[in-house]
């Protein structure tokens, strides 16, 4: 039952959130709303290393390893986020205050759809979840009512919607091959088991259609063009919640379908996920070093992550850990990322890297929590981006990807230096902006998030550690 | 053997005679729809009874093509009348004579050698009829080809009363895809071949925006006349073709006696009374198209035509 | 019973007849200029969707089918054309688009290239498969196909979006023959077509009257290598 909680959770801090105007009511229900969902996901997380798997309704909800391991980062972000909206909203909406209101409703329905997509076991209805996560999420991108953050939220809107209507057709073209089956029951398991008894071509189209389709709302390269722009004109806790995990989200719908389409012989899907994966990867870094805009700078890193995540999709079983784990620190530092530069929005007041110097004087949290966590982000050591992509490679180079495991470290290296160079110009130098204090929930949030960066970075627990390994069951076939 | 013969220049008769008639018809049915009273139906008649009356008027300046080419214009539909199912669904005494590629290339002589006289006449709107005319044609004529690839693929066979045997053949060869998407693309060149809006405006007399009637500027007297019967022969001729041949297949006399031809005659009649009705529907609710967007029209129904022929394998 | 087979058998025959045209109207709502006839063209293609829908409804005996049609007709043929005209009545009569990105020949000749695609992808499905999946699973895909391609050339934001939910007939339209028991999906589906709708209209409209025009092609401010201007991220 408590699975069931978690997305219910959000829902009625929505209807609180609709029926009160009282916005000092509103911030607080969401935040403890949140933090319930948090410490429910952990329940479940920790329900899930004694139990492997949780089903409330048999073939409808249920959750296993993957499933609560996305629980548990949606819900961190999602406290994380929610804490932030509390000063940072204040001060961007300091001109409409009432706005507020719409914000947190929209807010708390959008975390109840991202809540609802790994707890069902039918691909039919996540794909209804998905759907709802675009719906929701689209005013919240535009909330700032900019030109710019219009484009963006259209951008958004009509890009992923198209994508997530070709999945439709992929699960169609799955489910059809458990009705000439004669499978009743339509879930990833019986999906699972199905599959070696569907015609070849079949899986072909469907993994195609699935790729492309909720690829398109990962991010994956050809598809990308709404990302940088709905991930930087969206509200900061928003970016952070879209980067760090409403993307990490939809993947993991293809993760689910991963032991299906595992099994079109030849390593068809494994060679499409390291192409586009290593496609991905490239292209981000190479636009990283031309950009103008620091959090469409952060945006196009999630694009790389993404990539990366990927290419340790298609390195098959050995990379499948090291996928997860970087899976983990991608949502704990993005996340962190977007606060800090947030964080230095407010400081400023402008996204344009070329007009802001000096950070680290003007306002010392905010250039130091940038500072450190681009580095993290990076994939500079000691923090857990380092430790989850050095995994990775090492992965690559055991399962003997040695071509795929060259490109990816001349790329992360690439983004590297991009992320450094735009760092180096916005944090040193003489301040280009008067000093200015940052709401306390902003420094907050900062301290709360860095913790599990900076944990994961010297060490990983033996219950996360037990929990990633319950993970990549979900990728077994 | 004789009676075929016979009932093959029937064919040619009845179309001769009636096809004024009917686009006198389709002229009042829009002239009514547009809620003007509009011509008699019986106008087209009183031209031609006219024209031939008259005098004719050739530039001294102009070859014999210029005198020739009504002749052909005239001729042309009638010889196609001698291949395809007018009357009877059996075929008659010419019936194996050419298929409908062989068709479409009669017609299109005609329409060749009319261009080419109203470009020896010398005068500007000759030449841009011509012009424009060609550039329509060559358009038309790909298209002409793919839907004959398409019904010879779906029928085996491009003579006219074959293609007309398989459509009825049965109920799933008769609501194929294929074959609705063979007749859309051919009404679509029905209507531009014979000058119809969206491709050119029969009506209208702004010679900078003629199409078709701009070659026919320079004919008078009985040229005149033998070039507008050739034209409305050729808009019957193709309709027969798409009612008789695509369409409806039914309703053709199937005995070998003048009673049930007789009957036919009427029934072919109505099927074109409604097809003209069909078609002045269409003539009314679209605007003319500028010159440059027909090849979007006509692409239309090119991508048409080629996926009937893409379609069929999978559709019997 | 004979009686029946012979009525089945018509209708198999129909719903190919309607594939045929579910086919032609994605084309030629490619080609179309004005938004007006985009929609005409999106309402009459949705109720062809429909009609094969209930064709295949009473053929399966499905009630979802049924239902399935119901909501197509209510939500795409009635609601979404009554909601664009009213949220943004001015512009779907007025606007059209005059050049397009690509012009409609090549536009027609990739749509026909599709065409070929899609039914060469599903060509190894078909063998053994009954007439109503061997129509509607490559005209849908096709349809598809066609809509992405639409969407992604369109400038205008009316047809943007109505070529994406030409896109989602696709899907339906293939998907309603090869799965006759996923009734939920396609209930929310046909929900969230008229949520998306209200907010695309309420983006649009709001777009129009910040940016002062629904053309898409003109929001090209979000590109790498473009200064941001001063204080241009300031809230109000």
């Amino acid at each position: 039952m408590i699975i069931i909680a978690i997305p219910l959770v959000p829902t009625l801090a929505a209807l609180i959130a609709l029926l009160t105007p009282r916005i000092q009511l509103i911030r607080l229900t969401t935040v403890l709303g949140t933090f319930a969902t948090l410490v429910l996901s952990m329940i479940v997380a920790h329900e899930i290393t004694q139990r492997i798997r949780l089903t409330v309704l048999p073939h409808w909800i249920g959750v296993g390893g993957l499933s609560s391991l996305i629980l548990v980062l949606q819900g961190f972000v999602a406290l994380t986020a929610a804490l932030y909206s509390w000063g940072y909203m204040k001060r961007v909406t300091s001109l409409h205050p009432q706005r507020q209101q719409q914000f947190y409703v929209n807010l708390n329905l959008f975390l109840a759809s991202l809540f609802m997509v790994p707890i069902f076991l039918q691909p039919a209805l996540t794909w209804v979840a998905v759907e709802l996560t675009t719906v929701l999420s689209v005013f919240l991108v535009g909330f700032d009512n900019t030109p710019r953050a219009l484009e963006a939220a259209w951008k958004y809107a009509v890009i992923t919607i198209m994508g997530a209507t070709v999945a439709v057709l992929g699960i169609f073209l799955l489910l059809w091959g458990l009705l000439t089956l004669h499978v009743s029951i339509q879930t990833w398991d019986t999906l699972k088991t199905a599959a070696p008894h569907m015609p070849v071509v079949q899986l072909k189209l469907a993994f195609v259609l699935i790729f492309i389709g909720f690829g398109t709302k990962v991010g994956i390269v050809p598809m990308h063009t709404w990302l940088p722009d709905a991930h930087s004109q969206a509200p900061t806790p928003v970016c952070a919640l879209l980067s760090g995990v409403e993307v990490s989200t939809i993947l993991y719908v293809i993760m689910r379908l991963w032991p299906v389409f595992e099994q079109i012989p030849g390593g068809f899907a494994q060679n499409w996920a390291l192409v586009f994966g290593l496609i991905s990867v490239g292209t981000a870094a190479f636009l990283m070093i031309q950009v103008r805009d620091f959090k469409r700078l952060f945006a196009f890193s999630t694009v790389e992550q993404m990539g990366i995540l990927l290419v340790g999709l298609g390195l098959g079983p050995a990379g499948h850990y090291a996928m997860m784990y970087q899976l983990l620190t991608h949502a704990i530092t993005k996340s962190l990322v977007f606060y800090s530069a947030g964080a230095v929005f407010l400081a400023t007041s402008t996204l344009d890297i070329a007009s802001v110097k000096g950070v680290i004087r003007s306002s010392p949290v905010a250039g130091t929590t940038l500072l450190f966590s681009g580095l993290a982000i990076a994939g500079a050591p000691p923090f857990a981006v380092f430790l989850s992509e050095f995994a990775l490679f090492r992965a690559s180079l055991m399962s003997r990807h040695i071509i795929v495991l060259v490109l990816l470290l001349v790329f992360v290296t690439l983004a590297f230096f991009g992320i450094l160079r735009h760092l180096n110009h916005m944090i040193f130098g003489p301040p280009s902006h008067p000093r200015i204090t940052l709401p306390r929930s902003v420094i907050w949030t900062l301290v709360i998030g860095w913790i599990p960066v900076l944990v994961l970075g010297v060490y990983l627990p033996a219950s996360v550690h037990h929990l990633l390994t319950l993970t990549t069951l979900a990728l077994r076939r | 053997m004789a009676v075929h013969i016979v009932f093959n220049l029937c064919q040619v008769l009845v179309v001769l005679l009636l096809s004024p008639f009917f686009r006198g018809l389709l002229t009042r049915i829009e002239e009514r729809m547009q809620a003007k009273r509009g011509p008699s139906v019986w106008q087209p008649y009183y031209d031609l009874w006219k024209l031939f009356h008259k005098d004719e008027v050739v530039s001294t300046q102009s070859t014999w093509i210029f005198r020739f080419a009504p002749y052909i214009y005239f001729v042309s539909p009638l010889l196609v009348t001698l291949l395809i199912p007018v009357l009877t669904d059996y075929p008659l005494f010419m019936a194996f004579m050419g298929d409908m590629v062989a068709a479409g290339f009669i017609l299109s002589i005609g329409a060749f050698f009319l261009s080419l006289a109203a470009m020896d006449a010398g005068t500007v709107y000759g030449f841009m009829g011509s012009s424009r005319t060609r550039m329509v044609s060559s358009l038309v004529e790909p298209i002409f080809i793919i839907v004959f690839f398409s019904v010879s693929f779906a029928a085996n066979s491009t003579i006219p009363y074959i293609v007309q045997a398989h459509w009825v053949s049965t109920p799933a060869a008769f609501y194929s895809p294929t074959h609705l998407l063979i007749v859309a693309a051919f009404i679509m060149i029905i209507l531009a071949e014979t000058g119809r809006i969206p491709v050119d405006n029969p009506a209208g007399h702004f010679e900078l925006a003629m199409i078709d009637e701009a070659r026919t500027l320079e004919f008078s007297g009985p040229s005149l006349a033998l070039v507008k019967w050739g034209g409305y022969t050729k808009f019957m001729v193709l309709s027969i073709v798409l009612l008789n041949v695509l369409v409806t297949p039914w309703g053709l006399a199937s005995h070998l006696n003048g009673i049930d031809l007789c009957a036919a005659i009427v029934r072919v009649g109505l099927k074109l009374t409604g097809f003209v009705v069909l078609v002045a529907i269409v003539e009314t609710s679209l605007a003319k198209l500028r010159l440059f967007r027909i090849p979007d029209f006509l692409g239309v129904a090119f991508v048409t035509a080629v996926i009937a022929m893409i379609v069929q394998p999978f559709h019997f | 019973m004979n009686q029946l087979m012979v009525v089945n058998h018509l209708l198999v025959n129909i719903n190919s007849v309607i594939g045929a045209l579910f086919l032609l109207s994605a084309v030629v709502l490619m080609t179309q200029r004005q938004a007006q006839a985009v929609l005409r063209l999106f309402v009459r293609q949705s109720i062809l969707l429909a009609v094969s829908a209930f064709i295949l409804g009473w053929l399966h005996h499905s009630a979802e089918l049924m239902i399935v049609g119901l909501i197509t007709i209510v939500a795409k043929a009635v609601l979404i054309p009554q909601l664009l005209t009213r949220t943004l009545g001015p512009d779907i009569r007025s606007r059209r688009e005059l050049d397009f990105i690509v012009n409609t020949p090549v536009s027609l000749l990739i749509a026909l290239g599709m065409t070929v695609l899609s039914y060469f992808f599903v060509a190894p499905l078909l063998n053994g498969a009954n007439q109503t999946i061997a129509v509607n699973l490559p005209v849908g895909l096709d349809v598809l196909l066609i809509g992405v391609y639409t969407l992604a050339v369109r400038r205008e934001a009316v047809p943007q979006m109505l070529a994406m939910m030409a896109i989602d007939n696709g899907a339906f339209y293939a998907g309603i023959a090869i799965t006759t028991s996923s009734a939920i999906v396609e209930l929310a589906a046909g929900l969230e077509g008229v949520m998306v709708v209200l907010i695309a209209a309420i983006l649009a409209r709001t777009l129009a009257q910040r940016v002062g025009s629904t053309e898409v092609s003109e929001l090209t401010h979000l590109k790498e290598g473009e200064r941001i201007g001063e204080k241009e991220g300031e809230s109000e």
